[in-house]
Formats: C-alpha cells, structure tokens, sequence
C-alpha cells in the first residue's frame, strides 16, 4: 500500500467547478500513478487564499464545501485505486480557525499550510488537524525547531514533503525548497514525515515512482526505512486518523465497513446527490453502512 | 441508558433460575451475583451458611473464572485421553455437551437470552437517527455485557475470528462465552472443519483489549416495518486500546483523540 | 585479489503525455491504462544516447563531483520497443545514477518518466526481474482481452500490441543471454 495524498485538484473557489477536460486530464494522472504502483491517492482541494479571507467565499451549506464528488468523477477507478478528499487551509490568523472542526465532518483529510510562526504554533497546539504543509519553494514562516516539531509529532500530526518541488532545475525555487527539506527532516528528526507528490493535473509527467524517490530523500537526509515510511505507514497513519474522525467517536467506537477502518467505499461521496431526508452532511450518514439481514422464518 | 455493569448479571441470574439442571452450580453462580449486587446488605444477611459469606465481590468472582478456566483446561486433558482410548468415541455423539466430563463449563445457549436482550437495548439506545457520530458516542457509554462479539484484530492470533457473548468487562480484559465448535473455522470451511480440543468444548475466554478490536452488530430495523423496508444491521467495531477504562468509569469519561500509531488498519 | 564490485540498474521508460493513444482518454481500465502509459521509445534513440542524457543530468543536478561518478557508467542492454535498459554502474555511485535518471523529463523533446524497477549486483537477476516485469505486464493485458472478448471482441490495439511484448519478452532474454556468454 503506497500513498500519495496529494493530487492537486483543479479548482480553487468553492463555486467554480472544472469542466470535463481538466476532470479527464486529471484522471489521466491517476492512472499514471496507478501505473507507478500507487493504491492510494488523496485529491487536494486548495481554496483561494488572501490575507484573513477565508470565511467569504465559504458556502453556508455544509454540503456545498466538499467539491470532489469520488463516485460520480471517479467511477473509473473503483477497485482499482482508493480515492479521497483533501482540503489544504493557509492560515495566518488564529481567528480564522473555527471552521475547521467544520471542514473535519466532509473532508476525510484536513491539512493546514501556517503562513507566520503564530500559526504554526496554533495548528500544533490547538487544531486538530492531519497534515501541515509549507510552500517550499518560498522561505519557511519560521525556523523550525525540534521542539514545536517534535510536539507535533507527539501529538499525531504529520508533516508533508513535496517531491515535484525538486524535480524542476535550475531555478532559485528548487534550491529553496531543498533547504527547506532538509531543514524539516532535520529538525523533526526524520519521524513523523509524509512525502507526496504534489502534481497538478497538466504535470503528469511529473509523477515518480516511490523508490526513485525515496533515492532522491536518502540524498537529502532521510534514510531508506524512514523514507519507505514516509510513503506507506505514516502515510496510512494520516489516512486512518483522518477516517477515524469521521467513522467514529473519539477513536473508541467506529462504524465497521468492508474493508478495514480507513475504507470509504461505503458511504455516499457524490455531492451532488439531492436527497429529500438528507442529513446536513452526507458522510456521516450511516445509511450506506446499514446491511440486509437474514430474516430466520419460523 | 447507563446501566450499571452488574445489571447483566440480574438476568443471568434470572436466566440460570430458569434452567432445571446442575443445582450445584446455579447455587454457586446465585450467590455470585446477589453479592455482585448487594455486597453491603449480605454481611447481615440469612444465607449466612452461605461458602460466599463475608467475601469481596471481587474475589469471588475471580475464584469463579479462575475455577471455570481450570476446569476447561482438565476437560481438554480428559478428552485427550478419551479420545485416545477410543478415538471413535465422538463420532456418535451429536453435541459434546452429552458428555459427563463436559456438562459442567458454561453453555453459550444459557447466554443466548441475555444477548437478546442486549440486542432491543441497543436497537432502542440507537434509536431513529442516521448520524454516525450520534450512533457511536452512545454506544461508547452503553453496557456491552450480552453483546455478541467477534474478534477481528488482535496480538495474540489465537484470539482472531473468535465469536462469542461478553459476560463481564474489566479495564484490561473482556471475557466471553465462545459456542462448542464455532468461530472462525465454521464460516469458512465447507467440509466438516478439524477443531482443537479446546474449540471443540468452548466455554470462557478473556481477551486482552490492547491491539485487539471487536466487532459486533445492530439492528436498525425501523418501528413499524412496511413492506419495503428491508431488515437491516449496522456493524461497529470496538477498538480496544482506546476503551481501557472500567465500564463504570466509561459512562462519565471525556474521550480524546490521540496519535493513531497503534491502531493496526 | 580485488574484484571490481559493479551495480546493474534495470529502467524502464514510460511515456505519460504521448499523443497517439494519449492518457487522458485512455483510463478507463488497467488495461488501457497500461497500453498508453508503456509505449514503445523511438527507434532512433540509442543506448549511447541515453548515456549522455544521465551524464548531463548528473552534471547539471550535482555538478563536476556527480560527473565524476559516472566513469564506469555503461549501457548493457537496451531495447527501444520495450523501452527497458540495463545500466551498469561502479558500486559506490549507484545512488547518483538512479538520482539522476529521476531528474531526466525529457527524450529528444519528449516527455518521459525514468521508471527503476531493479537494483541488483548480478545481471542475471536483473533479467529475471523484467522478464517478469513484462510477464506481468502481459498478463494484466490478456485478462483485460479475456475479458473483452467475453462482451464484443477485443481492442485491436491490444492484441497486437501484447503479441509484441510477448515476443519482445523472448528477446531480452535471448539478447540477454548473448550479452552474458560476452
């Protein structure tokens, strides 16, 4: 199981929806993926961001913010690869950040991108959130220290490296963002890390296979185990954590499906699904859990 | 809806009065549980001649596991040696609980009565909502004693794929009653499946809670079934390190999510 | 008596932007995904050529010292229809080569992804690794063609082109075989 939880999907407003070419380029990617040995794959959602805007462009209807529609996008890849639902938040302002427990009940991941030191220091302590991720093309917010990194890691959050952030040469931007690697797998002493691909849908050819990969972060520091850790158990660390939160209360009882805890076939991912008795979020809805049952006839 | 945990034991109780045979041990498990219930009152108490009299709780009930296990164990020894005698033996018989050397370990049937039982409560402590988080945090303080279970995931193989009722819970252990041949191998086998001695006449086991998970199911058929309606259950998993407390604590405990490193997927 | 300790390096080619038979149409199964994702490297280009590709990545990407490591760097075997090659490295340096075969995008113009599949001390494992490579290959293709000629016959294009693997498959080994009595 090899995971690649970033996969850029193509939209960044919550209203404007990509058309059937991009949707198809985008699929063009997966299978590529699916090609290079991947099984699970997170599509990204990065909402448009400007300083301390995050609240305006957010529909009040909770069905409304969670874009990716797996079973009526992505009916192509069923059974083949497990698909899920990514959003990326930038955050710069701790006022910003009672939407996320919000953003938790429809995403199955909730990943955050600190923008100033503050930040950082309050998506470790205080949010509950999966992943936290950094531009590495551009200077990090901070210095990042062991100890607030370690903090996290304690906690449970993970801490995301971009590989399609050094494949492009001879710029300032790669230079940059392997410094800033290598500050992060330094200062997190290389536990806690998940490395994913980060490729939008035109970059096809910018997909790598994991081993290859993993060669190129030996390079920058982080050992061959770690390195296969990054994408296979800390990665599914994330996935199962991020499931948990919608499958189960605090971790103690979950609803049981198919195929273990982080599975999602069951439930209802196609948004658009205009049901009468709909609940107010269709995935914690326990209907698609529920199973016929043998009626023994006396 | 938070029923104390030794509420189980009144209707096993009940349901152990109710059965004719094997007077020895109905007294014995009696006496158990009316001093589950009412530790305090029973010093000035009339079953004074009682062998229970002026004892905890707790030991008791330690005494009576530790006997029931003890006991499995002798039982397996004798079949062994039964069978070595005249391997054929077993052949005639239809259930093993025919046997003198296994009548005295626990029957799943008797336990059978409490499981439904503890099936309409859970269908009642449900109720109508289709909520996931709703479902779970209620079912995270309700009593599982009675529940069916399996075991899906555990440490210790042995225990995967075992199925049985839960007659108590403690922080560290749940202990269940397993049916004579069942788990696992029945549902997977389509010839006659080759048990191990101790499969074969059932009975307690305990199963440490860390690394392992639970699965059991509800019913959510709804009030007034029309005809369209199929009855239907939800299946939920227990995921066992994450509920070490006692059930008397778990009623009032604020759960928290941690790091989820050592949950198996 | 000091043996020279080598390092062989099976790669294969794979081509995610091509424009016959593109990606973007062509996702639908496994199958189909695989025919347009493998497609055969142009005949021209050579395993000489492809050497040359690394030796500017290594250059451009780890400078004269990256260069360096390319001394004993050479092509054993290469075959543009498959588009799987053998490198044989010295085996201090592997780790520079296969870094620098991730960094190369492009073949006269051409997008493409470097795909390692092996790693190995031995050349024999190396062939043994990708005939089964396109064993596995071939059969993901023939289920999907089973499965097609259940419901209306096959796709034309996936017949032909898994008859070619498969007597491309022969070949390595011949060839390879060849490559070993040397």
């Amino acid at each position: 199981m090899i995971c690649d939880l970033n996969v850029v999907y193509p939209q960044d407003d919550f209203d404007v929806f990509p058309g059937a070419r991009e949707l198809n380029k985008l699929k063009g990617c997966l299978a590529v993926l699916e090609q290079l040995g991947y099984t699970h794959i997170a599509l990204n959602f990065e909402p448009k961001w400007t300083s301390g805007t995050i609240n305006k462009h957010m529909p009040g209807d909770i069905q409304k913010v969670n874009p990716i529609n797996v079973d009526k996008d992505f009916p192509e890849f069923k059974g083949r690869l497990k698909i899920y639902s990514r959003i990326t938040l930038k955050i710069d302002d701790p006022s910003q950040c009672q939407n996320i427990t919000k953003f938790q009940q429809v995403f199955d991941i909730v990943a955050v991108e600190p923008q100033t030191e503050r930040a950082l220091q309050l998506a470790i302590t205080n949010l509950e959130v999966d992943i936290i991720t950094f531009n590495y093309r551009e200077r990090l917010p901070c210095y990042l220290k062991h100890k607030t990194i370690g903090a996290a890691t304690e906690k449970g959050i993970h801490f995301e490296i971009k590989y399609s952030d050094i494949l492009e040469s001879g710029t300032h931007a790669r230079a940059q963002a392997i410094s800033n690697i290598k500050q992060l797998i330094r200062a997190s002493r290389s536990r806690g890390l998940l490395c994913t691909s980060g490729i939008t849908f035109e970059e096809r050819s910018r997909a790598r296979a994991y081993c290859d990969v993993s060669v190129l972060l030996e390079f920058m520091g982080l050992d061959r185990n770690r390195a296969s850790q990054a994408f296979k158990d800390w990665s599914l660390d994330v996935l199962l954590s991020g499931r948990l939160r919608i499958k189960s209360y605090k971790q103690v009882i979950a609803v049981s499906g198919d195929g273990g805890l982080i599975d999602n076939s069951l439930e209802q991912n196609d948004w658009s699904l205009k049901r009468k008795d709909a609940p107010t979020n269709i995935k914690i809805d326990a209907r698609g859990y529920k199973k016929r049952r043998l009626v023994e006839k006396d | 809806m938070v029923l104390q945990s030794t509420d189980g034991g009144f209707t096993k109780a009940e349901l152990l009065k109710s059965s004719s045979s094997r007077k020895r041990r109905k007294k014995k498990k009696e006496s158990i549980f009316r001093s589950l219930i009412r530790p305090v009152e029973q010093k000035s108490g009339n079953n004074r001649h009682s062998k229970f009299y002026g004892k905890r709780t707790k030991n008791t009930f330690k005494q009576f596991i530790k006997q029931n296990l003890k006991l499995q164990k002798d039982t397996v020894k004798g079949l062994k040696k039964l069978l070595k005698k005249d391997p054929k033996c077993l052949d005639k018989l239809k259930d093993l609980a025919e046997l003198p050397l296994c009548s005295k370990i626990l029957k799943f049937e008797d336990f059978q009565e409490i499981n439904r039982l503890w099936n309409n409560y859970a269908k009642e402590l449900i109720g109508t909502t289709d909520s996931i988080t709703v479902m779970t945090s209620k079912l995270s303080t309700c009593e599982f004693i009675g529940a069916f279970v399996e075991v899906t995931h555990s440490g210790c193989i042995n225990n995967i794929g075992q199925k049985g009722i839960i007659i108590w819970e403690s922080q560290h252990n749940i202990i269940i009653v397993v049916p004579r041949a069942g788990g696992w191998r029945s549902d997977i086998s389509v010839t006659n499946p080759k048990y191990s001695y101790s499969e074969l006449i059932g009975g307690l086991r305990i199963i440490n809670k860390e690394g392992t998970r639970f699965k059991f199911r509800v019913n959510v058929d709804s009030e007034s079934p029309t005809s369209t309606e199929e009855p239907c259950y939800i299946e939920f998993e227990i995921i066992g390190d994450r509920l070490m407390v006692r059930s008397i604590d778990r009623a009032n405990k604020k759960f928290k999510n941690h790091a989820v490193r050592d949950i198996e997927l | 008596m000091v043996r020279l300790k080598t390092r062989y390096i099976l790669f294969e080619i794979i081509y995610p932007e091509r424009k016959t038979y593109p990606i973007e149409d062509n996702f639908g199964t496994v199958a189909d995904s695989a025919l347009s994702i493998h497609q055969p490297t142009d005949s021209k280009v050579t395993g000489r050529q492809i050497i040359y590709l690394i030796r500017l990545s290594l250059h451009k990407n780890f400078g004269d010292y990256g260069s360096s490591t390319a001394v004993g760097l050479s092509m054993r075997y290469f075959s543009p229809r498959t588009g799987t090659g053998i490198l044989r490295v010295t085996r201090n340096n592997w780790k520079y080569i296969v870094a620098a075969i991730t960094f190369i995008n492009s073949i006269n113009g051409e997008h493409c992804v470097f795909h390692t599949i092996n790693v190995s001390g031995s050349i024999k494992k190396c062939e043994d690794r990708s005939m089964q490579y396109s064993n596995d290959l071939i059969r993901t293709l023939r289920k999907a063609r089973n499965a097609a000629d259940d419901d209306d016959g096959a796709s034309i294009l996936g017949r032909v082109f898994a008859e070619d693997m498969n007597k491309d498959g022969q070949g390595v080994s011949m060839n390879d075989n060849r490559v070993q009595k040397q």
